[in-house]
Parts: structure tokens; C-alpha cells; sequence
């Protein structure tokens, strides 16, 4: 067989052959049973590569993407951390305030019992469970608990995944004093 | 003219998704990986002829184009520049894995490995071993017409879109799938 009617094979069966290419290479095909057997043999090879290469090389969809923490990108494989965040943060409210001193059981005050949380609060669990009240920022200024009976209030933002301390002081004010973000 | 001869790559699609890229967006990469991994990886098995490397080398192309993307300077002529990552990281690869290892027998070995760990139900061992025999070919092909053969094949991409990507005239690209295509009917002969 010739390189031209290699070539014109070639081009049907990548799609690039033009119309006068087409019956150039239709003619030769009727002449030659080596043409036509070539033409059977290469389709028949071009279908298993193609099938063989598209399996072999399709990105597998449980493969995590490049996990690249030293380079800033997040990419999947740290998917888990978005959501122990606002766990983290609350264990950060509750690590904070009993750093400074505000908690009521670290001040051993058992005439003052601690302000009623709000419901919806992560930390809110009564007596017992955490005494800092971290509440979604969503729900609102005024279910914050009334002023002076803390010192210090935590302020969880599902949007910005923040966590924002708020002091409290007697005149019933708020003042952001630090934002962590997580 | 029947052919996609005229079809090229539409890149400027891409390039809002690029800009985002360089200012640090996450989000924007992970999608542009999702949408270019396959002929990145076809890049990749061109030039390296061994499916079992193409992961790690994936991988570290992904982490080059994310460091590397802030320089680029013209965001619509981003593939030629993710092609010339894909294919130095390959070539590098390539160059410490040749010094240890051989390579045919891994690609049988994966090729007959990786049906298994996700068997398509209608696909028999047969079949298997055909697409193992196949892969082993393709594998032992020149660098020079296994990278063209391989993006013709996984990506469907045309003779002007394999020149624009590797920087040749398609006359060349033709040329070098011609002769892939020979090598290809010769080592396969009878088997498949």
C-alpha cells in the first residue's frame, strides 16, 4: 500500500478528509483488498485505543483533588475541616473565657448563677455545659443576655466562619474586642 | 473540508475562571481542574508512556499551575502555558523514574489492575487483556507519536488542535499519527 492512501485513511478515520479525498480514497479502496483490509484493521485498533485511553485516563471522581496546604489551596481533601470549624470555634469561646477569668465557676460565685442562654446557642446546654455564650450572629442583638452578667461573649458567624468576642460592659454596650477567624 | 479541521479551542471560555485563579480563588481551581484533567492527563501519558506515574505527575502540575498562575500574564493563552507545565513536569518525571524502573510491564500490570477495581459489568477478562495488549503498544510508541496518537484518541482533538497545543503544523500532526498508526497495526498484528 502506498503513504497516500496511508495518509487519506488516516485522515477518514480522524474526520479530516475532504469530499475529493474521500473518492480519491473510495476508489482506491475498491482497486486494493490491502487498502481495505488496512482500513478494517486500523478502525478496529482506533476504537480499542480510543476506549482503552478514555478509561485509563478519565480523572477518577474519588480521586481528591491536590491537596496543596503549603500552597494555600484548599482543595477537597481538607472539605472536612469546614465543617469541625464551628465545632473549633466554640471549644476556642470556652478556652478564651476561662484564660480570662470570666466564667462564674472559675470566680467560685454561687450566689450569681449564670444568664439563661439563648436556644439556638451551640454553647447553651443550662448550667452544667459551657458557660460562655456563643450565639449565631443571625439570631439577633437581642437575645444577647443582659448586660453585666458577662464580661465576655462569643458570637459564632456561620457565613464568615468567625468567631467574634464581644465585651460586655455594665451600660448594656457591646464592642467587638477580637475576631477569629477558623 | 468534513472534517473539525476548522474547530479550535474556544479558550477565552475559560478565562474569567483563570483571573480567578490569580487572585487566589479556590473554587475557580477546583473546577478548572475538574474540567481539564482529562487531556492534561493525556499530555501527561503522552509524553510519559506509563499510566501508572500519571496520578503524581497530575497532581504536581495541578500544584505548579496553582503557585504559578499569579505570573501568567496573558490569562487566554492559559493552555499552551498549562500544556508546557504538564509537559516539563512529565519530561522531568520521566527523566528520575527511567533511572530506577521499567516500564512496559507496569503498564500491563495497572491496565489489568485498574478494570478490576471498578469492573464495568459487560467487561470480561478478555476484553481486559485486549485493552492490556493495546495500552502496552501505545506505551512502547516514540514520545514523538505517542503524544499526538494519545490526544487524538482520549480527547478527540483535531489535527489543528493537537498543532496549536504541541506547536506543529498539522501537516506534521497528520504525519505523526500516520506513523503511530503503522507501528501500532505492526506490534499488534494478529492480537487484537
Amino acid at each position: 500500500m502506498d503513504d497516500r492512501t496511508e495518509h487519506l485513511i488516516t485522515r477518514r478515520l480522524d474526520g479530516e478528509i475532504t469530499e475529493d479525498e474521500s473518492l480519491e480514497l473510495d476508489k482506491q479502496l475498491i482497486r486494493s483488498p490491502e487498502a481495505r483490509g488496512c482500513l478494517a484493521e486500523q478502525e478496529r485498533i482506533d476504537a480499542l485505543a480510543g476506549q482503552t485511553l478514555r478509561a485509563i485516563l478519565a480523572p477518577d471522581a474519588s480521586q481528591p483533588v491536590p491537596q496543596a496546604e503549603s500552597a494555600g489551596w484548599p482543595g477537597q481533601a481538607n472539605r472536612w475541616w469546614r465543617y469541625l470549624r464551628p465545632v473549633a470555634a466554640v471549644a476556642a469561646a470556652v478556652t478564651l473565657a476561662v484564660l480570662v477569668g470570666t466564667l462564674p465557676i472559675s470566680r467560685s460565685r454561687p450566689d450569681k448563677a449564670p444568664a439563661p442562654l439563648a436556644d439556638n446557642s451551640p454553647g447553651a446546654g443550662g448550667q452544667s455545659t459551657s458557660q460562655v455564650p456563643v450565639i449565631p450572629a443571625n439570631s439577633g442583638w437581642s437575645n444577647l443576655p443582659q448586660a453585666g452578667q458577662h464580661k465576655l461573649l462569643g458570637v459564632f458567624d456561620d457565613e464568615t466562619q468567625s468567631l467574634y468576642l464581644l465585651e460586655m460592659n455594665r451600660r448594656s454596650s457591646a464592642s467587638p474586642s477580637a475576631v477569629m477567624d477558623f | 473540508m468534513i472534517g473539525p479541521e476548522a474547530i479550535r479551542f474556544d479558550d477565552e471560555v475559560e478565562r474569567p475562571v483563570i483571573e480567578a485563579i490569580q487572585r487566589g480563588d479556590a473554587h475557580a481551581m477546583n473546577e478548572f481542574v475538574h474540567r481539564n484533567a482529562r487531556w492534561v492527563r493525556s499530555v501527561i501519558f503522552g509524553v510519559l508512556g506509563r499510566i501508572r506515574d500519571v496520578d503524581d505527575v497530575t497532581q504536581r502540575v495541578w500544584l505548579k499551575v496553582w503557585r504559578e498562575a499569579p505570573r501568567l500574564e496573558d490569562p487566554s493563552r492559559w493552555r499552551p502555558w498549562v500544556y508546557r507545565i504538564a509537559r516539563n513536569t512529565a519530561t522531568d518525571a520521566g527523566r528520575a523514574l527511567k533511572r530506577g524502573r521499567e516500564a512496559l510491564e507496569q503498564v500491563a500490570d495497572r491496565a489489568l489492575r485498574a478494570p478490576a477495581s471498578n469492573p464495568p459489568p459487560d467487561v470480561e477478562a478478555a476484553a481486559r487483556e485486549q485493552q492490556a495488549l493495546m495500552l502496552e503498544a501505545i506505551a512502547s510508541l516514540p514520545e514523538l507519536y505517542r503524544e499526538p496518537f494519545v490526544l487524538k484518541h482520549a480527547e478527540g482533538m483535531s489535527y489543528r488542535q493537537i498543532g496549536d497545543l504541541l506547536g506543529l503544523p498539522t501537516d506534521t500532526v497528520e504525519t505523526r499519527l500516520v506513523r503511530a498508526r503503522r507501528l501500532l497495526r505492526e506490534k499488534l498484528a494478529g492480537k487484537v
